[in-house]
This record gives structure tokens, sequence and C-alpha cells, in this order.
């Protein structure tokens, strides 16, 4: 087969850019490629992303009107329980404040600021959870930040580029969080599994866990804030030879559709060194 | 026949590679069957293979692969290296294989599917991450080249318009 000059040299062109960022790559010296096509191609990503429907949006023109009455009777029912469990919280928060002034209770749960962000696209490669949002470092990101959403962690970010991010989702199998148990407080470690899954690995044997049962970071090793909502157990895998129990969780964040997220841009990960040592 | 094959301006190949990546990153990523997502890109080169000039559907894999790879968190390299093995071995059995049979077009996806998943996963695994085999190979590697395989052929219909329409622009031979 004869090859066309045109084609031939574009192809060399291209595999000695590809080399040439791979070495610069291997040698940790900040490349100046990534930013700029990075730069490029973050709005191109936002538009492609702002003219298409979402997978929500193209199920949901096939809904039938009954299936759209039958939704809205549950949302109302839901909206009427949550109404309820508001002003049981609003009388528990009275009280809570009420012994806190009795007490002379040290507030030092710090507040976070929050930075939101929409999600322009996801990591192509698709064994990789790993979502891009357009915040990047001129609006203050940096490497490590945690990222999350109403319902709980999402991630961290993982690669800052000037207008656009990677965030590392908690779903990934490179990821770990240090997990705690709500109701039982066992700890344990939350890894990513392929197929949108968590496994909560290293629970010690003697503690009782269930199904339902929901897991929020530990704090331990300053990566995540403390007390943000990681999941809920749905299988419980537990052998007398084994010395640990292992959990599988849903995370609480529907990871696969979310359209925006928020940044804590003022985590710091000695604020909870500081505090556990007070 | 592989002479007659029309070749297409090398820099609207780069275009058209550019615009695959980012429709893939933004839009197409969303779209997720049995756990497995369509890769237009890959079906793309395997279409352009088929129908087109090999080194053309392997310019546009580059180009495509470039840009994957600078907007991934996989090893710089690890989408570029896949799309040219697929695109390689697409051409190869297009061209000594499979002239003209149909079926072999889905054959070709399938097997440039699984290609194009090894080397990435290799890359991942070489580069430092953490890699599932099993779960990867039964949760997302094998739902991908069902999907691509069964998606191809959209593309081979796109495939056979514009051959037909380029054919009939073309002037009579008398």
């Amino acid at each position: 087969m004869k090859w066309k000059r045109g084609p031939a040299i574009l192809i060399i062109i291209l595999c000695l850019l590809a080399f040439s960022w791979f070495i610069l790559d291997q040698l940790g010296i900040s490349n100046p490629l990534s930013d700029l096509v990075s730069t490029i191609i973050a709005p191109l990503q936002y538009s492609a992303n702002a003219i298409s429907p979402t997978p929500g949006e193209i199920s949901g023109a096939f809904v039938s009107e009954e299936s759209l009455r039958e939704q809205l009777r549950a949302a109302e029912d839901e909206i009427a329980q949550l109404r309820a469990q508001i002003i049981l919280l609003q009388e528990a928060e009275l009280e809570n404040e009420s012994l806190r002034e009795q007490l002379d209770y040290k507030n030092t749960s710090p507040s976070y600021t929050l930075l939101s962000a929409e999600v322009i696209g996801k990591d192509p490669v698709g064994e990789l959870d790993y979502l891009i949002i357009d915040r990047g470092s001129q609006d203050g990101l940096q490497v490590g930040m945690p990222v999350v959403a109403p319902e709980g962690l999402i991630g961290r970010v993982s690669q800052v580029a000037q207008a656009s991010s990677r965030i590392m989702l908690i779903t990934d199998p490179s990821s770990s969080v240090t997990g705690i148990v709500q109701s039982s407080r066992s700890s344990g470690l939350v890894e990513g599994e392929t197929g949108h899954y968590l496994v909560m690995r290293y629970i010690p044997q003697e503690d009782t866990i269930t199904e339902g049962d929901v897991v929020l970071t530990s704090g331990l090793g300053s990566v995540f804030p403390k007390g943000l909502v990681i999941g809920q157990i749905i299988e419980v895998s537990r052998q007398d030879i084994d010395m640990f129990q292992t959990a599988t969780l849903v995370p609480s964040v529907n990871l696969f559709d979310l359209e925006s997220v928020m940044v804590i841009t003022n985590f710091d990960s000695t604020m909870l060194d500081e505090l556990e040592e007070e | 026949m592989m002479e007659d094959r029309a070749s297409v301006n090398p820099l609207l190949c780069l275009l058209l590679g550019v615009i695959a990546a980012v429709l893939q990153s933004s839009w197409v990523s969303r779209v997720s069957i049995l756990g497995g997502v369509p890769n237009v890109i890959l079906m793309t080169v395997c279409v352009w293979v088929w129908f087109g000039r090999s080194e053309d559907g392997l310019l546009f894999g580059l180009s495509a692969g470039f840009i994957c790879d600078a907007l991934s968190a996989a090893p710089f390299g690890a989408c570029m290296t896949a799309f040219a093995a697929a695109a390689l071995l697409a051409g190869i059995i297009d061209h000594n294989v499979s002239d003209g049979f149909t079926a072999a077009f889905f054959g070709i996806v399938g097997l440039a599917t699984v290609l194009y998943e090894i080397i990435i996963v290799i890359w991942l695994w070489a580069g430092g991450h953490t890699v599932l085999w099993g779960d990867l190979i039964l949760n997302y590697i094998i739902p991908s080249v069902i999907i691509n395989t069964l998606g191809a052929g959209l593309f081979y219909l796109i495939g056979t318009f514009i051959t037909l329409r380029k054919q009939a622009q073309k002037p009579g031979i008398l």
C-alpha cells in the first residue's frame, strides 16, 4: 500500500509531539502543552455538554402521563413527610442550642467555603472514574481539594489546569477514603470498584453492621473533612475465618448523572490535626 | 479496490479527530449501556479504514487519541497507541482477509475494541493505577465490546451512504 505524503507527515508530527509530552510528564516538568490544550478544549466541552441532552432528559421524553401522575403523588407524599421531619429537627436544633449554651460548648466544627462548578465532561478512558469541571487554577482550585454535592462526598481534585480541573471520583479503583459507620462507629477503608460501587474493607469482625447503615468520612488521614456522607451499605460479607468483614456500598451521590459539583476551597488538612490535638 | 478509495484532506482528518474526542469526553461518556460506554472514535476509525484509506483512519485515530490523552488521567500516550493499534489491526484485516465481506466489518470492530481495551488496561497498570482485572473484564470490557460491535451498524450505514454519494458524484467512465 502506497502512503500519501500529507497524512504521513502529520502522523510523524503528532507522534513527535506526543513523545515530547510523554517525556515532559515522566520528568515531572510542568507541561505548557497540557495547559494550552485544556484551555482550548474546555470551552468546546462546555458547549458540547450544554447543547446535548442528558440521559435523564432523553428517558424523560418517553414517560407516560400516568407515570408522571404517580411520580407527582409520590413526590407530594415525600414532601409531607420531609416537612414533618423538618419540624422535628428544628425542635431538636433549638434543644441542642440551649444545651450547648448551658455547657458553654466551644463550637469547633469549621465552616467550609464552597465553590460551585459545572461538570463539562468525563474521562474519555472509560476504565477511569474521573470528571472534568469548568473551574481551574484561575478560580483558586488546588490539587487535593475535596469535592462534594448536597447528598455527600464525590471525590477530590486530582489535576488542575488554568480553566478546568480533573476530579477523581470515590468510585475510581485507585480511590480510598477512611470511613466510619454512622450507627456502630465501626471504621474501615472505603475503596472504589468498577461499576459505580464502593467496598468498605478492614471492618473489625466483632463490630455489628447491617444493610442500610450509612457510612461517613472519618477524617482520619486528613484527606477529607469529617462527617461527609459516603454511601449506604447494601451488602455485608462476613466469614468466621477472616480477621475483618467487608461491606458493599452504594454511593450517596448519583455519580453518573452529575451536572454540577461543589469544591471545598478552604479545607486545610492540618485543620483536622489541630482539632485532634485540642 | 483499495487504490480506488478516495482520500480525505489530512487537516480535515485532524479536525474531525478533535471533534470526536470532545464528543467522546462530554456527551457520549454519559451514555452507559450495561456498564459499557460506546466508543465513537473507535467505531469511526474502523469505518474509515473499511470504506476509506487506512492512513486517513490512522491519522483520525491519532489526533482523537492525542486530545483524549490530554483530557484523561491515564498516562499520556495510552489513547494514541490504543487507537493507532486498533486502526492498524483493522487495516491489516481489511487489506488481507475481508475485502467486500460485510459481516467481517463487525468482527473487525469487535477485535479492534478488544485490542484497544487491552492496551489501555496495560498502560493504566504500568502507570500505577489500580486495575481490578476480573471486575474490569466482566463489568466494563465485555459490555463495551458488545456495544461497539452492535453500534458499529449505524456507523456502517453512514459509511455506506457517504461512499455511495461520492461514487454518484464521480463522472461516468463512458
